[in-house]
């Protein structure tokens, strides 16, 4: 008998009688890995103890938790040992994921308050090189720094917010895009962002909760 | 002089240069890493071949339309060295036969199988170079021979050039290896008799040769996209069936002719696997089809860290209350369960806690004992410092690992998983409830089912290129006690695409294949594949046996037995099955027809543990009672695909086993966790048989010893210690 397609096997389902079930210290076992589908509510967020990120790239959703700040950089981890590190909200290093991506040097056209510092000053252009895993390649990236005001696109600001758009290209590989950052006017810090960190890649999306004691 | 030396300066540091870029090319030249596929169906330019190879463990399929062929052409790896392709093309010139009521309208198809052996690989002064044959064993009506090499000038230029014998030597030169020995100046249609199927290798690189050369450019920044050029070195006027009728009876119009020999070509790849094609050659006739290929045998690290092992917390809480020795075991049957691991029996002996398990979740022997002794070092007393794990499988025990909990802890968070595998001592085991302490009552008779639908096709028939019908498959597994178990598999039909399906070949053997046709169709409604009692026993720590009753596949029923010797720290292995066989009647119901056959085999297995390559043999009685031995080669990678390749060798003539010759094929199994994301011991079967006929045909038998005990010994545990800590 010939079967085309392994299609076929995966749509079939399975049953079983299994053995027999003891009921025992069922709080033992902790499934954290399974929550593909993460709908960050208030009362979500009000359980968490420490500051974390909800990462949506592409092919799953994440949460990283905050693990340690150093200056305005913030490394965020996962049970799948993958590892982000934002400046302000900007995304400057990725380790553990399948394409990975490091900026080792960056140049603003800004004075004070320069984009390469994770500020995001109005009309500001940079220029950035980025180290890219797997395959090994530094690419060299312009971009341009526009912003607005907005509507908070998460739960926790219900006031008026500023989204900075950052045209970037990279002419070698003919690689461009828009990366989106919002963030709070008040005090600076980062909301949300869409970035793309790798040309082969899609868009990684991060929404940021500061938990603050 | 100085001049011509610069360019040559040049020239030398632009074969250099590809080697030094290579990464940055990787975004300029997206998907440049894998060649692309020719019309013809394997990896080359348009309609030649060149000499890049995929890597080792790597399935394509291609297809193409080129009138008036339509090309389907299935393609393995099993080194990366070795090219091995199925065609099946569809000659859209000729008919199936020249009886009219036999054929219809139907087209001929021809099958064959080529090869090609990578002999040189490229380096900055030498040409990837390799050598084909395009039509191996089959009618000719595509044979030719071929050397070929290919050297990258940039990155992003492949120039190919070869040289082809057979339907390759379009523009005739002499045959250079001529001066090597005058018989390859003449050129025979094919060795042998009048079957087909058979090698040829008098004909192979003889008759006047022909040269051939092209080059593949990709272009910077366009996604990939390729374009080929090449000088067509093939000979129209002797490939297919050129002259129509005057070429051959059942051919109704000719092949034109080329106008030009420069043919040119586009491939887009739409990702990394998947390339469209599209060409003009012969200055008269536009081409198109796709590719679709990809390595399937390494390691998938997303599934690896999609499928961590899950956490367990409070772990000293649980230490603690876990003193209690019936606690533990409690403990041990929920926590490894959590893991899909299921235990059977425990023990605890002084320090040492011995666990029994079963489990059907991982191919990786040592991915198990890495999850279960985790589990139970996350749950047990610290006073236990060594675990035991057996394994059963069928109510066998297939090995025992003793682990030393300390040196497990000690290289675990640096993942040094080569000194944690010196520590583990592996060994063969026997099952005893007397060995354990807790044996926890499992209720009996225990019931497996699943549901799955299934497509049977029929391709390449006379009545009819593609027919096939959908079915639902119900499949069951009762255990009525350790070793004990009923297998059923039946299936109802829900769409039927045999109705024009009238092709019935003629065999001067009992037709213990041959008459699937009828099965196929006089089971339209329902059918009973399966329906069998098993019984498997181990006499000792390293023999395994079953015996089975009832009805074993899909044409034939009985009563008989395997017997399997796998001594647990050798690399091979020895057995024999006897089957007292009845055919089965063709709507598959629970009766029998009249012809029945004592058929036996004594099995020999041999595995070189550096290449997995598994040599195994089968000789002895087959169901059309001819007697011979089956050869099967296959080689199993990282992933868990396997590839192989069978021929068989019975006392029936080649005339008296049909088209053909002899019996051969080749197969691959797909493991299926590969798509699924999710850890399964499932696997996704198929091969390709040329033609199915009566001769060394054997029983399809379910559970088969030497799949079953595949854990049972040591060299198995080999390929997978990297997955110990996963």
């Amino acid at each position: 008998m010939s079967k085309i397609l392994p299609l076929i096997f995966i749509l079939s389902s399975c049953g079983a009688i299994g053995m027999q079930e003891l009921p025992i210290i069922a709080s033992q076992i902790y499934d954290f890995e399974k929550n593909n589908t993460l709908d960050v509510t208030k009362e979500f967020y009000n359980t968490k103890k420490f500051s974390f990120i909800k990462v949506n790239k592409g092919s799953g959703q994440s949460i990283m938790t905050l693990s340690t700040i150093e200056g305005n950089k913030y490394t965020w981890l996962n049970s799948l040992d993958e590892k982000i590190v934002t400046l302000n909200g900007r995304i400057i290093e990725t380790k553990g994921f399948e394409k990975n991506m490091l900026l080792t040097t960056c140049k603003s056209s800004s004075g004070l308050r320069d984009f390469c510092d994770g500020y995001y000053e109005d009309q500001s252009h940079v220029s950035q090189t980025v180290f890219f895993s797997n395959p090994k390649a530094l690419i060299d990236i312009n971009s341009s720094i526009q912003d607005e005001e907005v509507n908070s696109p998460t739960i926790i600001h219900n006031h008026k917010i500023k989204l900075a758009k950052e045209n970037f290209s990279a002419n070698l590989i003919n690689w461009k895009g828009v990366n989106y950052f919002w963030f709070d006017p008040n005090d600076d810090m980062p909301i949300k962002t869409i970035q793309y960190t790798h040309p082969m890649i899609e868009a990684i999306e991060i929404e940021f909760y500061f938990i603050y004691e | 002089m100085l001049v011509k030396n610069k360019k040559f300066f040049i020239f030398f540091l632009s074969l250099l240069s590809n080697f030094a870029n290579a990464s940055l090319d990787d975004y300029l030249y997206k998907f440049n890493h894998l060649p692309s596929y020719s019309n013809y169906g394997t990896i080359g330019l348009i309609q030649m071949p060149t000499a890049r190879m995929m890597p080792a463990g790597s399935l394509a399929f291609s297809w193409s339309h080129s009138d008036p062929y339509l090309t389907g052409s299935v393609l393995a790896y099993p080194f990366n060295w070795f090219e091995a392709s199925y065609q099946y093309t569809d000659i859209n010139n000729a008919f199936y036969s020249d009886v009219a009521l036999y054929s219809g309208k139907q087209s001929y198809k021809d099958k064959g199988f080529d090869v090609k052996f990578n002999i040189l690989k490229e380096s900055p002064f030498i040409p990837e170079t390799s050598v084909g044959i395009r039509d191996i064993a089959g009618t000719a009506v595509f044979g030719s021979e071929y050397i070929v090499f290919s050297k990258k000038i940039f990155s992003n230029l492949d120039l190919t050039f070869g040289l082809g014998w057979g339907n390759l030597n379009g523009n005739s030169i002499n045959n250079p290896l001529e001066y090597l020995d005058k018989r390859f100046k003449a050129r025979t249609l094919r060795d042998g008799g009048t079957q087909g199927g058979e090698l040829s290798p008098k004909r192979y690189f003889t008759g006047s040769a022909g040269t051939f050369g092209g080059f593949e450019y990709i272009f910077k920044n366009l996604n990939g996209l390729r374009f080929k050029l090449e000088y067509d070195g093939t000979n129209y006027k002797t490939e297919g069936f050129p002259y129509g009728k005057e070429s051959f009876n059942f051919a109704f119009e000719p092949v034109k002719q080329p106008k030009k020999d420069i043919n040119v070509g586009f491939v887009y790849p739409l990702n990394e696997f998947v390339h469209l094609k599209l060409a003009y050659i012969k200055g008269n006739t536009l081409n198109f089809g796709f590719s679709v290929a990809g390595n399937l045998g390494l390691k998938s690290t997303k599934l690896v860290k999609a499928n961590k092992p899950k956490r367990i917390i409070i772990s000293d809480k649980v230490k603690e209350m876990n003193v209690d020795q019936d606690r533990l075991f409690k403990s041990a049957l929920f926590a490894l369960k959590e893991q899909d691991i299921y235990l059977q029996n425990a023990s605890l002996e002084k320090n040492k806690l011995k666990v029994n398990i079963a489990q059907s979740t991982f191919q990786s022997y040592p991915r198990t004992i890495g999850r279960t002794a985790s589990t139970l070092d996350a749950i047990s007393p610290d006073n236990i410092d060594t675990f035991e794990i057996s394994n059963e499988n069928a109510g066998m025990q297939m090995y025992k690992a003793s682990i030393s909990r300390k040196s497990f802890q000690r290289y675990k968070d640096d993942n040094f998983y080569k000194l944690a595998a010196k520590d583990i001592d592996l060994s063969p085991s026997i099952y005893s409830t007397e060995d354990y302490q807790f044996n926890p009552e499992v209720s009996y008779p225990e019931a497996f089912w699943s549901i799955s639908p299934d497509i049977r096709t029929q391709v390449g028939g006379p009545d009819g290129f593609l027919l096939g019908d959908l079915r639902l498959n119900l499949n069951a597994e009762i255990i009525f006690q350790k070793g004990f178990s009923f297998l059923a598999r039946g299936s109802i039909g829900l769409y039927n695409g045999f109705k024009e399906l009238n092709y019935n070949p003629s065999t001067v053997l009992p037709p213990v294949r041959t008459d699937s046709v009828l099965y196929l169709k006089n089971t339209r409604d329902y059918a009973i594949t399966r329906f069998q009692a098993n019984k498997f026993k181990k006499f000792s720590k390293n023999t395994f046996s079953k015996i089975s009753f009832g009805v074993l596949e899909e044409m034939f029923g009985g009563y008989g037995g395997e017997f399997l010797y796998r001594p647990f720290n050798k690399n091979y292995a020895i057995g024999f099955e006897l089957w007292h066989l009845k055919q089965r009647d063709v709507k598959k119901t629970f009766k029998f027809q009249d012809y029945e056959v004592v058929s036996g085999h004594l099995n020999m297995f041999f595995l070189e543990p550096r290449s997995q390559v598994l040599l195994a043999l089968r000789g002895g009685r087959f169901l059309a009672k001819d007697s011979g031995i089956n050869i099967d080669f296959s080689r199993r990678f990282k992933s868990g695909l396997r590839m192989g390749a069978f021929f068989a060798l019975t006392d029936i003539s080649k005339e008296e086993f049909g088209e053909g010759s002899f019996d051969k094929g080749f197969y691959f199994h797909i493991p299926l966790e590969i798509f699924l994301g999710n850890y399964s011991t499932r696997n996704y079967e198929n091969g390709i048989r040329p033609i199915t006929r009566d001769g060394a045909a054997i029983l399809n038998n379910a559970q088969w010893l030497w799949g079953l005990t595949d854990r049972a010994q040591a060299v198995n545990f080999d390929r997978d210690w990297d997955d110990l800590y996963e």
